[in-house]
């Protein structure tokens, strides 16, 4: 069995849907601050299933996604996958549309999963066709970050 | 039953938007449709004044999935163009590139897509709950599929190592090995997926229609990464007369074109290779096809995902002679073929996981292209998916709505239509 890696922060979202994009956005953010040795960032994309794969290599994930969980557009919420269930209408999955928390338990399921998983989203305002964020998204960035990095200096101690 | 009106709109499960219209009024059907409702890319136009190490880069981003096959093709479209031929390593490195994302693109499919149409449940999601097993192997071929992509490509999408004359790095021989076990490894995970799918095949519609099939063809293997273009109703044709052979055309209630050739529509995909090549198909895939009772020409649309699996097997075996072929020669670090930047059109045609894919470009001295037209499998596909629906449809109408509705989306999601993206994001509820 290959030895873990640290600590990853993925993000996921699709930047040409508007406020999908907001977790890309907050990893583009983390790039340009001083981060612990050992932290690896991730743009994960719209990459479905693909996570799977992704997060398997890791000890400790931090997801960053765009989410609804009926908050004002901008709101953030930070917590792990026992904290929810998924409420996501999907009728059917492709493999565009995904559910992160449904892969998140997949990969539990068989056994891969990081020990750690966060989960750090954004409420988010208007998902539709566009390369730019709600004024209210963008201004929770800052903020955003500022979770990403304590989170990062918590569950690296743990 | 009397009145019946299903009205699928953006069919999941496939990529892209796509909507099935079925209505019937008295016992009598007064319409069935499949409409393709994206928008249009506008590829074709904005690569033109593009130059030419740029194309295949752009037309890598068509498809998430078929990123590889895109790219393959448009440098075999731009290197007939400019007339430079590629050392027979870039060659054999090319096809294992291709393998990669066949595997890759099948087992997503007939994985994560239409499995669990076989165990009658909504999505991949309950089946980890009900089959884990099962779910663990089809994860573990996907992998491998992403992880060879990776190797040959620089990432597992959107290929970065590609460019005319050859590649800006290749794998080691270290990694070929390592590959190759991983690919030796990977078969009885393999069979086992196919037991599964085999065990359970019966919950596939047995639905035939005699059509056209469509594919590449050649003497020397079966077809993938070149060839001339085949036809079962009509022989062999140079690439060079694919116009002729696609025959595209609009229709008020798509915004993808459609294409027909001999008769009234054709398929194109897993299933028209098989039809055209399967002699040529490796020992186990050949013992898988059996397996299955598949044999060439088989009408029934609903085995194009029998047909996929089958090729899963041609792809790792196929993968592992080109590794052994390759580490014999010993690998060149520098191969590329050096060329010179000239005017000219060139076209490529290349197998992707969907079928047939051609590249048309025209370039000006300068290697600017003034001129491309791109014809993709799934646009070859939907004059055939509506012709099944026309005949698959009323043989379905002493079914309940629900049973109608889902064998119809079983019969496009055969196809394995790749329409276009949409988004996606978390919607949760916290629990009190």
């Amino acid at each position: 069995m290959m030895k873990k890696k640290n600590l990853a922060v993925i993000a996921v979202g699709n930047e040409l849907m508007g406020d999908d994009g907001i977790g890309p956005a907050i990893l583009n953010a983390l790039f340009r601050e001083p981060l612990p040795e050992g932290v690896d960032l991730i743009d994960g994309g719209t990459g479905g299933m693909s996570l799977l794969h992704i997060m398997k290599d890791y000890n400790r994930v931090i997801f960053i996604d765009s989410g609804d969980f009926g908050g004002a557009p901008g709101e953030i919420r930070v917590f792990t996958p026992r904290n929810v269930h998924s409420i996501k209408k999907m009728r059917r999955y492709s493999l565009h549309e995904s559910d992160l928390i449904e892969i998140i338990h997949i990969s539990q399921k068989i056994g891969e999963a990081p020990e750690i998983i966060m989960i750090v989203v954004v409420q988010s305002g208007k998902i539709g066709i566009n390369t730019s964020l709600s004024p209210e998204v963008i201004n929770a960035v800052p903020q955003a970050v500022k979770e990403v990095i304590s989170q990062i200096k918590r569950i690296m101690v743990e | 039953m009397s009145k019946i009106n299903i009205a699928v709109k953006h069919l999941t499960r496939v990529e892209g938007h796509g909507n099935i219209v079925f209505n019937v009024k008295d016992g009598t059907i007064e319409k069935i449709q499949w409409q393709v409702s994206e928008a249009p890319r506008m590829f074709e136009s904005f690569l033109r004044g593009r130059p030419y190490h740029q194309m295949s880069h752009i037309t890598s981003r068509i498809c998430g999935i078929c990123s590889i096959g895109h790219a393959l093709c448009s440098l075999k479209a731009t290197e007939a163009a400019m007339g430079i031929e590629v050392s027979e390593q870039t060659v054999l490195l090319r096809k294992l590139a291709l393998h990669g994302e066949n595997m890759q693109s099948h087992i997503l499919h007939v994985g994560y897509l239409v499995a669990p149409d076989l165990f009658r449940v909504g999505s991949v999601f309950p089946m980890i709950e009900t089959h884990t097993d099962t779910v663990l192997k089809i994860i573990k071929l996907h992998r491998l599929a992403n992880e060879m992509s990776d190797l040959m490509c620089g990432r597992t999408t959107h290929p970065i190592t590609l460019i005319p004359g050859g590649f800006t790095a290749i794998p080691s021989e270290k990694q070929l090995r390592n590959l190759k076990q991983k690919l030796i490894d990977i078969i009885p995970i393999c069979d086992d997926v196919i037991q599964t799918v085999l065990d359970n095949i019966h919950m596939l519609p047995d639905f035939s229609r005699e059509t056209e099939y469509i594919a590449l063809t050649t003497d020397d293997e079966y077809a993938l990464y070149d060839g001339v273009i085949g036809s079962t109703d009509t022989g062999r044709h140079p690439i060079e007369e694919y116009e002729s052979i696609v025959n595209e055309f609009v229709v008020p209630h798509s915004t993808a074109k459609f294409t027909r050739h001999a008769r009234e529509s054709y398929m194109v995909g897993a299933l028209a290779r098989f039809n055209l090549n399967s002699d040529q198909l490796t020992p186990l895939a050949k013992k898988c096809a059996k397996k299955f009772g598949l044999k060439a020409v088989n009408y029934n649309p609903f085995m194009n995902n029998v047909a996929q699996l089958i090729e899963y097997y041609h792809s790792v075996e196929d993968s592992i002679t080109l590794i052994d072929k390759l580490l014999e020669r010993g690998l060149k670090k520098k191969d590329n073929t050096k060329y010179k930047v000239r005017g000219g059109r060139g076209i490529g045609a290349v197998e992707v996981p969907r079928g047939i894919l051609f590249h048309d470009y025209t370039y000006n001295d300068q290697g600017i292209c003034t001129k491309a037209n791109l014809v993709i499998p799934t646009n070859q596909n939907h004059n055939n998916i509506t012709k099944d629906m026309e005949i698959f449809a009323p043989m379905l109408l002493d079914k309940s709505e629900k049973e109608i509705e889902l064998n119809l989306e079983m019969l496009v999601r055969a196809y394995d239509p790749c329409i276009s993206c949409s988004t996606h994001y978390l919607k949760v509820e916290f629990k009190r």
